[in-house]
């Protein structure tokens, strides 16, 4: 193809989409909350799997002891969960140690923890363990929970098992929903490009006449449909980027200690993907009402 | 240029609209192609256009069979055509000369070419002065001489009119014909579909009548000293009868007059133009 027509073309791709602007803004926007959906689900799932194999790298339990156990039988029951084979390490922390642990955790409303220090303190002593081997788990588990003076343990297993059975549900749902939209999206864009078509009929019916190719024909629908792709996943981009740093900084401010992936590095990708799929979807949309058109009638638009 | 060979064309709801058509058609020829509505002739035309494929037969154009042609090589038998329609087939947003451009265009001109040629053809069929205005601006006789410009731009080397005259003012459309002529007479092949027996008497070209699906007469043109010769007889005889016929015309007028007294207030009404209202 010769450069003026890829010049000429691209034009009227442009003019069919500004001469059609109601049915343009009307896919543009449903493109956008199909993408946009996309997006909130994909980061959403992302920031699950991170945590939870945040939570699986750090495979470490906490053993209470009972409340009130003397400082020697601690110490005793320190000594024999070192002796398990499968304990690779084992550290004692007294309850102030973990009192100070919460209030730091909970910064300024440490407030409610004051009082508690000293004897008050309702926190019984803990030993943090880690194993060797996260295969004999249960077996380990059995042996500390042996041991006299030990009242429970907490690990984040079942937390890593409920963040997991959210991240399934999200999947699950979000790509239902992405693939109604995807489908309504793509026949709003086709409907769209129909429209045009329908009114530059004689035009195409004087280019058919006159001898233009079929591809020639196409072109300013799929330009038109591929621009309405590219307007709706640039908006798309931007609104998501904008909205993750404040989703993360939101989600920062009620719960500190979670860790949001940072998605900086990847910003390009992201908008590449965005542009990539947005032109695909216009592109499928408008070849589909093109193809159609000139199967069925274009042979037609001579007399 | 133009050949058919033993062509049929049955559509799928049954009707015979072709039936066993041969033909030639020599490069250069003028053709009038005349039969009633249901005739045949716009599947003539179709079968020419490749907007039809015929049942059975051949349809040759230039020496090439187009009855079996691959879908994507039409628009290239197209441009050996140029086509002309009734309702002229302009686009309305466009100047005269963007509507004669766009054809260029469509079929991959550079912007150079449509800037020497678009004038040029304009020159030829006299509306270089109209070019910026707009088809809904013109009168019938002028947009269809902007529907033949656009036929001409790519210099196809026959022009198929579909009754170019329907919807013109019978005045005007000997205009288009005299222009299809002179085209003509340049080399290019002319087939003209069109219901006006005026036109076709007028010009002496050759003509074809097709009824019910089949060639019921192809009258060769007559040569130009036929023509001559036809119109000297012709006009011997007038000036023979001539004195006897103006005796004859003034006792008619007198009597006529004599009889058209008593309604001598009734007012005479033109006919309205056709071309304002089709416009």
């Amino acid at each position: 193809m010769k450069f003026h027509n890829f010049g000429y073309l691209l034009k009227e791709g442009v003019k069919n989409l500004w001469k059609n602007r109601t049915m343009s803004i009307a896919s543009i926007g449903v493109l956008i909350s199909c993408l946009l959906l996309t997006g909130c689900a994909s980061l959403v799932s992302i920031n699950l799997t991170s945590m939870m194999s945040s939570i699986e790298d750090n495979n470490s339990i906490t053993v209470y002891l009972t409340n009130g156990l003397p400082s020697l039988s601690a110490v005793q029951v320190g000594d024999q969960i070192r002796s398990i084979e499968n304990v690779s390490e084992c550290t004692f922390v007294p309850k102030d140690d973990g009192l100070a642990d919460m209030m730091d955790l909970l910064g300024e409303n440490a407030v409610v923890l004051e009082g508690l220090d000293g004897d008050e303190n309702p926190l019984p002593d803990a030993y943090q363990i880690s194993m060797h081997d996260l295969s004999k788990y249960d077996e380990t588990i059995q042996q500390i929970q042996a041991i006299e003076g030990v009242d429970h343990y907490t690990d984040y297993s079942d937390i890593a098992t409920k963040l997991s059975n959210i991240d399934m549900i999200v999947r699950v749902a979000s790509l239902a929903i992405i693939v109604i939209l995807a489908i309504v999206s793509l026949f709003i864009i086709s409907n769209t490009v129909k429209v045009t078509m329908f009114s530059r009929r004689t035009e195409i019916s004087i280019m058919k006449s006159v001898g233009a190719t079929n591809g020639f024909v196409r072109i300013p629908f799929i330009v038109e449909g591929m621009l309405i792709g590219l307007i709706s996943g640039g908006i798309s981009v931007a609104i998501l980027l904008v909205a993750y740093k404040y989703a993360v900084q939101a989600l920062y401010n009620i719960v500190p200690f979670l860790n949001a992936v940072d998605i900086d590095p990847y910003v390009m990708y992201i908008i590449a993907g965005y542009a990539i799929v947005g032109a695909l979807f216009g592109l499928f949309g408008g070849s589909i009402s093109i193809g159609k058109y000139l199967n069925n009638e274009g042979e037609n638009a001579v007399a | 240029m133009i050949e058919f060979r033993n062509v049929s064309k049955v559509y799928n709801n049954g009707t015979e609209a072709l039936h066993n058509i041969n033909l030639k058609v020599e490069k250069g020829e003028f053709v009038f192609i005349v039969g009633s509505s249901g005739a045949g002739k716009s599947t003539f035309l179709k079968l020419i256009t490749c907007e039809e494929r015929p049942n059975e037969g051949q349809v040759l154009i230039d020496g090439q069979d187009i009855s079996h042609i691959r879908k994507g090589k039409i628009p290239y038998v197209r441009r050996k055509m140029g086509l002309v329609f009734q309702d002229f087939r302009l686009i309305d947003h466009m100047t005269v000369y963007d509507n004669v451009a766009f054809a260029m265009r469509v079929v991959g001109a550079s912007p150079k070419a449509i800037k020497k040629r678009v004038p040029y053809i304009l020159g030829l069929v006299g509306l270089q002065h109209k070019a910026k205005h707009y088809p809904t601006e013109m009168s019938g006789g002028e947009r269809q001489r902007v529907g033949l410009a656009r036929a001409l731009v790519n210099n196809p080397s026959m022009i198929i009119a579909d009754e170019p005259t329907g919807n013109i003012d019978p005045a005007l459309s000997y205009e288009i014909v005299d222009l299809l002529s002179a085209i003509n007479e340049r080399g290019t092949t002319v087939l003209m579909v069109t219901h006006e027996h005026s036109l076709v008497k007028h010009f002496h070209k050759r003509i074809i009548q097709i009824h019910s699906g089949e060639i019921v007469a192809d009258t060769a043109a007559i040569s130009k000293e036929q023509q001559a010769a036809a119109q000297a007889v012709a006009t011997q005889e007038t000036v023979a009868v001539d004195r006897e016929a103006i005796r004859r015309a003034k006792e008619a007028r007198a009597k006529a007059d004599a009889d058209a007294q008593p309604y001598a207030t009734k007012e005479f009404t033109a006919p309205q133009n056709n071309d304002q209202a089709n416009g």
